[in-house]
């Protein structure tokens, strides 16, 4: 029973307390840049949580093999051999949005929230553990992107997933598939998120 | 001096495993990879030659020129990609033209990332098939308003530069073919 909540609570804290987008703030720039349509945040997501996970097993299982002074350079290549098959992986199978995301897929490797959660939790916590932290770190991020991308465009296009969902005499606002639309989006969520949490914790205290 | 042995080892180890897991996902996705890029191509020449059931490949300078053939074999069409710098990346076009080169059968902007809703409008029909039939006589220019003779095309509202870049594109590649013709 002690066993299965710490699995639990490993993954449950990427969902919403320790959400790498919303809370952590780390991997901003995949964040920012591809979430203009939702399933490009999906796609990106996806590949992000795959090497995220397929990664923390390989580094959680030899980490007592890799020596602590190049246990960096040897995250980065297992990292970047996991990237690479997703990339490849897309560009044989979907084509568009391999396309879309750009340069961004290869970014992958540099994302601090990979090395960032290897370095802070795979090296140091059995496979099982890893997987769960990997786990919810990596649906929490596509959760988050996808939040994000709903945003931008449903406002940007009056489409979700590329289905028409707001009809009529609507206007979309394209400042929302651009940069700038990225950061409004980002801050107005991180301030609702933060009203949130804090309404959620004054409850608890209460009840206290 | 064992401590660094192991470094290395281990370092070693690890880029060695990764290289034989790479070759190895490398060979398995290639050819459906090729078999993409090759599908791409292919639509985007048909589109332009709308009359071709199939092509050959020759080349003139750095350019490769697909010359399409209709359901009878007869020569019906070029097709070309002409790429330049819009507004801000690189824009890639299927061109095709008349067997004389003469004028433009359509266009077809194959890559893009131009302002999402303002420049990147190039690729909607209405700008695209303003291309079609268009002589090539003269230098195709770009009016803003609507175009009164047979080698201009009307901007786009908001985005004269993604317009004017792709005129530049196709202009500058078909004075560079000429020769071609």
């Amino acid at each position: 029973m002690q066993r299965t909540n710490i699995l639990f609570s490993d993954f449950i804290k990427g969902l919403w307390q320790q959400n790498p987008t919303f809370r952590l703030l780390i991997g901003m720039c995949p964040t920012l840049a591809v979430t203009s349509q939702v399933q490009n945040g999906l796609a990106m997501g996806l590949a992000t949580a795959f090497t995220l996970l397929a990664s923390s097993i390989i580094i959680s299982i030899f980490r007592n093999f890799i020596p602590k002074e190049v246990r960096i350079p040897s995250y980065i290549v297992i990292i970047a051999t996991f990237v690479t098959i997703v990339s490849l992986f897309l560009k044989a199978n979907f084509p568009e949005v391999s396309k879309a995301l750009g340069p961004y897929v290869p970014l992958i490797i540099v994302n601090c929230l990979i090395l960032g959660r290897q370095e802070a939790f795979a090296s140091k916590n059995p496979v099982q553990r890893s997987i769960a932290d990997a786990l919810g770190m990596g649906i929490g991020f596509t959760l988050s992107l996808m939040v994000l991308a709903s945003v931008r465009e449903v406002l940007g296009m009056g489409t979700l997933l590329g289905h028409q969902v707001i009809f009529g005499n609507f206007r979309p606002w394209v400042i929302m598939l651009t940069p700038p639309g990225a950061f409004l989006t980002l801050g107005l969520l991180l301030g609702l998120i933060n009203i949130i949490d804090k309404a959620v914790k004054a409850r608890r205290e209460k009840k206290q | 001096m064992k401590q660094s042995f192991k470094m290395i080892f281990s370092l070693c180890l690890i880029a060695v495993i990764s290289a034989v897991i790479l070759a190895k996902v490398y060979m398995i996705t290639q050819p459906a990879i090729i078999a993409n890029e090759k599908r791409a191509t292919e639509n985007a020449i048909y589109k332009v030659v709308s009359t071709a059931t199939s092509y050959k490949e020759s080349k003139s300078g750095q350019t490769d020129i697909f010359k399409c053939y209709d359901e009878n074999n007869k020569f019906c069409g070029l097709a070309f990609v002409a790429e330049g710098v819009g507004y801000q990346d690189l824009i890639k076009v299927m061109v095709g033209v008349s067997t004389d080169f003469n004028k433009i059968l359509a266009i077809e902007v194959i890559e893009n990332s131009e302002t999402p809703g303002l420049g990147n409008r190039i690729v909607t029909p209405w700008f695209e098939n303003q291309f079609q039939n268009l002589s090539l006589q003269n230098k195709i220019t770009v009016v803003k308003v609507a175009p009164s003779k047979d080698s201009e095309i009307q901007a786009i509202t908001g985005a004269t530069i993604s317009s004017q870049a792709v005129v530049d594109i196709i202009n500058n590649k078909i004075e560079e073919l000429k020769e071609y013709k």
